[in-house]
């Protein structure tokens, strides 16, 4: 279905438009009452289907599949078309005025995106036909009004929108201040196990498998998953260059967890044979990368009962399940977050003076940070990847696959066999840094954060040596100035909720597309791969049987 | 590869392998398949065996996520390699789920 919605000219600044490489992004201006979420519609660039300008009037207007989900309570009286996910829609807004100098703001728009150079036209006095009647109807300006099915899709009427709530522009504006929102609900989407996209794609060897039930944990107020997350980390290594990219390695969600555990638990961590055995569970992990080599190492911490059914691993009352990211020169960590517990860390206490010898650092010096949105507790992550990292070095060393050995001040020694309860290694002296980060207003996005974090840190890599490295903690602990962390807001959250959805969605589409091409070429191309195929299966079948002793 | 087998996993005929599954509490499960089986397979079993969900777990192979229609041949597996399974993981606070 096809509406047109008048948004109208608002005073002050009731809703706005953004245009960015990947999006349109239209909202209203202030956080939906009682809670910090902003509200939404988001257009993707690649749905963008036309769009029109008019210079004199400051008015435009796209369609395109506008995508919803995030529009929670973008519903209601004023918006009803919102309640239509997938709907194809135009939105036509008016600027206002004094906000859009008309000088420029097409042309701002131009350069975000190729793509609206392509499909912009200028037009004058109306706007808003249907997609598919490209005649030119007679619509007009400021007449609000949100329309019409298809066929009649260019004026604008009056008439209500599908939903019924008819609206003129008085009756938005009114909403919108009086904040009248009522939440959409979601739409169930029947097969949570349907693949929407296999990440990067099916014949990588990590890949990531994002179904339904992954897009539906997007929505706001649900959980991220460890699919969501490594999918996540996935796409941020590809957004970096060869460059930076090289110089960073990414454990995934559970590398942490998998240590953990294997180790066995808490309790254990003192106990070097059980951490030594511990470790040969992720030795292998890193066979094909030298930490060492490496600026930043990223490892994700879900670390606490909130995934279903953990065993006792971790339990620390207090900490909850989730991840925070830790991270440091020669490794990183990121650890979610635990609880809601809201502990500030004070600058001071971070002083890098306290912690790093003054002299000495003409190369890069390790160091250990931690950055969790949920202020969680950071003494295991400090503690058990120190050890890791000692393990891993031993382990290195050994294969000779190690790079030059990283100089702690004051490392101590580690001798596995002796019967020590304290153990130190060479990485036991690194300094251990609790990043003050932004804090989570909620239980549910601490994925998100972490995932921030990452990405931020990812690609800002600050240079931790010398003058810039005392400069960039300075900031980095008085609320992460440098790591662009300090503004990092709840609406950054929201927004990265939704690219992810609007982005999964979009290259699983294309996944899609490309497959049925593949497949349709292969139906006549190709009937001795099928025949292979078939044969296969055959085999397969037969040996079901045998295959599966198990002998514990 | 695994084939060029010369592994002589006890009983291991030319072309089977002997794949180890590990779970997060330390049981060990072997399975024998073929080089060219989807794991698929292996992992159906497993969780049938354990009584699991598929969808509830995620399987590894050196951290690597594990996809139903790769083959041992695919991932490079060589007898006697082990698999871990691990419990899909939710990001949250404990107090809410």
């Amino acid at each position: 279905m096809m509406s047109q919605v008048y948004i109208g000219t608002f005073d002050a600044g009731a809703a706005e438009v953004k245009f960015d490489s990947k999006r349109i992004t239209f909202m209203l201006g202030k956080p939906t009452p009682g809670s910090n979420s902003y509200v939404y519609a988001h257009l993707a660039v690649t749905a963008l289907k036309r769009f029109e300008v008019d210079k004199d009037r400051g008015t435009l207007c796209m369609w395109g599949m506008w995508d919803l989900h995030f529009a929670d309570e973008l519903n209601g009286a004023y918006m009803p078309f919102l309640s239509h996910m997938d709907a194809e829609a135009s939105i036509f807004m008016q600027f206002n005025k004094a906000d859009f100098p008309r000088s420029s703001w097409p042309s701002d728009i131009l350069k975000v995106h190729p793509k609206f150079a392509q499909l912009i036209h200028f037009t004058s006095g109306h706007m808003g036909r249907p997609l598919a009647a490209h005649a030119p109807t007679a619509a007009k300006k400021p007449a609000p009004k949100p329309k019409a099915p298809s066929s009649q899709g260019g004026r604008q009427q009056k008439a209500a929108v599908s939903g019924g709530a008819g609206s003129s522009s008085g009756d938005m504006q009114q909403t919108l201040t009086g904040g009248r929102y009522t939440p959409l609900a979601l739409q169930p989407s029947g097969d949570s196990n349907r693949v929407v996209l296999v990440y990067p794609d099916e014949q990588a060897k990590d890949a990531v498998t994002l179904t339904d039930e992954e897009l539906q944990r997007l929505v706001e107020n649900e959980y991220l998953n460890d699919t969501l997350v490594d999918y996540k980390l996935k796409q941020i290594q590809a957004s970096l260059s060869p460059a930076l990219l090289e110089r960073c390695h990414f454990f995934n969600s559970f590398f942490f967890k998998r240590l953990m555990q294997s180790i066995g638990g808490n309790k254990r961590l003192k106990d070097p044979a059980a951490i030594a055995e511990g470790y040969k569970a992720v030795q292998r992990w890193t066979k094909s990368v030298d930490l060492f080599a490496k600026d930043f190492v990223f490892v994700p911490i879900n670390d606490g009962e909130a995934s279903v059914e953990e065993e006792a691993a971790s339990a620390q009352g207090a900490v909850g399940g989730v991840t925070a990211p830790q991270f440091d020169d020669d490794d990183a960590v990121v650890n979610p977050p635990s609880t809601d517990v809201t502990t500030t860390r004070r600058a001071d206490q971070l002083s890098p003076a306290a912690l790093l010898p003054a002299a000495a650092r003409p190369g890069r010096e390790p160091c250990i940070m931690y950055l969790d949105s949920m202020g969680g507790s950071k003494q295991k992550a400090f503690h058990l990847l120190k050890i890791y990292l000692d393990l891993e070095r031993k382990d290195k060393e050994a294969k000779g696959t190690a790079g030059k050995p990283l100089k702690v001040e004051g490392a101590g020694s580690v001798d596995l066999t002796a019967e020590v309860h304290e153990y130190r290694g060479e990485f036991d002296k690194m300094p251990e840094y609790d990043i003050e980060v932004p804090h989570q207003n909620n239980s549910v996005d601490c994925g998100l954060y972490m995932l921030q974090f990452v990405s931020r840190v990812a690609h800002e890599q600050p240079d931790l040596a010398g003058a810039r490295k005392r400069r960039w903690e300075e900031a980095e602990c008085q609320g992460g100035g440098k790591l662009g962390l300090k503004d990092l807001s709840p609406h950054d959250i929201t927004e990265m909720r939704s690219d992810m959805y609007m982005t999964i969605k979009a290259l699983g589409e294309e996944q899609q597309a490309k497959k049925k091409v593949k497949a349709e070429g292969k139906a006549e191309g190709a009937p001795s791969v099928a025949a292979g195929v078939a044969d296969g299966k055959r085999k397969r079948s037969k040996k079901i049987n045998d295959e599966d002793d198990d002998e514990c | 590869m695994a084939d060029e087998e010369s592994k002589q996993g006890e009983e291991a005929k030319p072309n089977t392998m002997q794949l180890k599954v590990v779970s997060q509490d330390g049981t060990e499960v072997f399975f024998k398949c073929k080089p060219d089986t989807k794991l698929e397979k292996l992992m159906r079993a497993f969780c049938q065996r354990q009584g699991v969900a598929m969808e509830s777990v995620r399987f590894l192979f050196d951290g690597n996520r594990i996809r139903e229609n790769q083959t041992p041949n695919e991932l490079e597996m060589e007898d006697g390699d082990s698999i871990d399974v691990v419990v899909a993981q939710v990001g949250g606070t404990p107090t809410t789920r």
